[in-house]
């Protein structure tokens, strides 16, 4: 069964409260290491249960600026069999429905059966591009899914999460589905894994390669923009106090009507 | 005519109170622009479309067959697309629910348009929707749409629930699909909801005065006994932060936040909280905010009515202390 995980190089989630923007929503990430989102660590995990009992390759796509070659490498480290970085400056500046048509034109360069996302990134959080990944590529999607089960090689049963309710979901193969962080514990890449993944290639595409439509793409190509970046009001007094025994005291103090 | 549009979720034959938020929501939007505002019901019984009417929609969608009792996403999505390709609406609002934001995604990708999702404030201009979401470094976001519909999926606990205006009157349009009409086709087309299995409605979250959140900067063995120990001390619930569900120390349906719980308790008690709009957004509207970080630039003291500065393995001792003391 031939996989495909979708991924993306976002901000280290500890330092996810540091990041700055200017006012234009542009984020400035200097000194903010990129990594492999938790997601999508739980994404490559389940990417290796299926090949472990069916067989066949885990091709890694991610779409983003040239410094992604570390999370598509540590995407081999991981245990994917190839990555390939899609990379061109005409991307820049693409929302959601610009970069699902890029990964879908990618993606439809090669044989697939099933596609595997991380359900949403952790930096903007839409949850939009597993879904409209799907509609590009044309086949059926669930997204929110805690568990996967191959019934066969053709047919997939999932546990797609509703608030707190569960959604018991089957579908034929090739369809897409975005995981979970909970859905698996990913395991931790060995020193061997990623000494290894410095020695394969990581494949790189451009708009060329992929055949995309350049009207599609990047900001121009892309229906949403930030418009501006405004601080965000302030309804509290935000009182912050001194030495540590008197702010305690001051704290219970105020909140008395609450014990 | 132009129109505003709603999707209007039903699960286990109830409207979801989300749907009702989004009405009140939409309501403002079309006065606005002096135009419609209508609901999108998929349903196996349109028994709710009266409930929609008095609650602010001038008109209802209906979608009515066995086949639509469960959530369906690309059956869903492909009649909804095609209800809006035939009519055009101006702007087309969806909860931000694991339903309404599958569902917006696909639909917006279908009609090729533009998607906000998480708006927590919804305005118009002559240019068109203005929508805000949580951003970054203590910032919100306002993202503009170039394309028609302007879609959005608003977060709940944003705009409060419609209220029933008895006597109100509209509209109810019957939606012809038929494609779909007989169960066993669902599989072909697509993936199949076999079934859905109710889970627990609520966490004590939402329903305990006062609730505790805990931060990565709690996320330490040691700490987190105390944070422990204060919980009990004050019958408090617990949840947390994104971080802190992620260093395991917080389970995932205790979260708080954008994509977790939304919370109103009597009094929040942040602890190691960086206080991320994200996170805030799922505390805002607590009646007090105690936080307690030791980071003095950490944005959570803007957001808080009083704020410590120190270690937490400092401060959450005298912290018990005291409120014993006051206690006895």
């Amino acid at each position: 069964m031939d996989i495909i995980v979708c991924i993306k190089q976002v901000p280290d989630p500890r330092l996810l409260s540091k990041m700055k923007i200017d006012e234009n929503g542009r984020i400035d990430r200097t000194g903010i290491p990129g990594v492999l989102g938790p997601p999508d660590k739980s994404a490559l995990e389940e990417a290796l249960k299926i090949k472990e009992r069916f067989g066949g390759e885990i091709t890694v796509f991610s779409m983003g600026p040239p410094q992604a070659i570390e999370v598509c490498r540590d995407a081999l480290a991981f245990g994917a069999d190839e990555s390939i970085l899609i990379c061109d400056i005409s991307f820049a500046g693409s929302d959601t429905l610009a970069t699902s048509y890029v990964l879908a034109c990618a993606i439809s360069k090669i044989k697939f059966d099933i596609v595997l996302c991380g359900n949403e990134t952790i930096d903007s959080g839409t949850g939009q591009v597993p879904p409209q990944l799907a509609e590009f590529l044309r086949i059926p999607h669930i997204t929110g899914v805690r568990k996967i089960e191959f019934l066969d090689e053709s047919t997939v049963e999932v546990e797609s999460r509703m608030e707190s309710d569960t959604r018991i979901v089957r579908a034929r193969v090739p369809a897409l589905i975005g995981v979970t962080k909970g859905i698996n514990d990913p395991h931790i890449p060995s020193a061997f894994d990623i000494m290894n993944a410095f020695k394969k290639k990581i494949i790189q595409w451009n708009i060329k390669d992929i055949g995309a439509d350049a009207d599609m793409v990047g900001s121009l190509g892309s229906p949403t923009f930030v418009e501006r970046a405004i601080p965000m009001e302030q309804k509290r007094e935000g009182l912050i106090s001194g030495d540590l025994d008197e702010a305690v005291g001051e704290a219970v103090n105020r909140l008395k009507r609450f014990l | 005519m132009r129109e505003v549009w709603t999707f209007a979720e039903e699960r286990e034959g109830v409207i979801r109170e989300t749907s009702l938020e989004l009405l009140s929501c939409g309501r403002e939007i079309a006065e606005k622009l002096n135009c419609n505002l209508t609901a999108v019901l998929l349903t196996d019984k349109g028994e709710h479309c009266a409930e929609l009417i008095s609650r602010g929609s001038d008109k209802v969608y209906l979608a009515e067959d066995p086949c639509l009792n469960l959530y369906q996403s690309d059956i869903y999505a492909e009649i909804v697309a095609n209800l809006a390709v035939r009519y055009k609406p101006e702007v087309f609002l969806f909860s931000h629910t694991s339903v309404g934001a599958d569902m917006a995604a696909s639909v917006a990708a279908k009609l090729k348009t533009g998607l906000s999702s998480h708006v927590f404030k919804l305005e118009v201009d002559e240019k068109g929707l203005i929508c805000s979401v949580p951003g970054f470094g203590g910032n919100v976001f306002v993202i503009r749409s170039r394309t028609r519909p302007q879609m959005a999926t608003i977060m709940r606990g944003s705009y409060k629930k419609a209220k029933k205006i008895d006597g109100r009157k509209g509209e109810i349009i019957p939606v012809e699909f038929g494609e779909y009409a007989q169960r066993s086709k669902i599989f072909e087309y697509g993936s199949e909801t076999l079934r859905v299995i109710e889970g627990k409605e609520s966490t004590p979250l939402e329903s305990s005065d006062i609730v505790m959140g805990v931060g990565m900067g709690a996320c330490e063995e040691e700490i987190f006994k105390l944070v422990e120990e204060l919980a009990t001390l004050l019958g408090a619930s617990m949840g947390g932060s994104r971080p802190a569900v992620d260093e395991g120390f917080i389970k995932e349906r205790f979260l708080i936040g954008q994509s977790g719980k939304v919370i109103s308790p009597k009094l929040h008690i942040a602890l190691g909280i960086s206080g991320s709009i994200q996170y805030m957004m799922g505390v805002q509207n607590s009646e007090f905010i105690l936080a307690v970080n030791r980071d003095r630039d950490a944005q959570i003291f803007k957001f808080c009515d009083i704020g410590i500065v120190g270690d937490l393995i400092d401060v959450l001792p005298r912290l018990i202390d005291e409120i014993k003391r006051e206690e006895e």
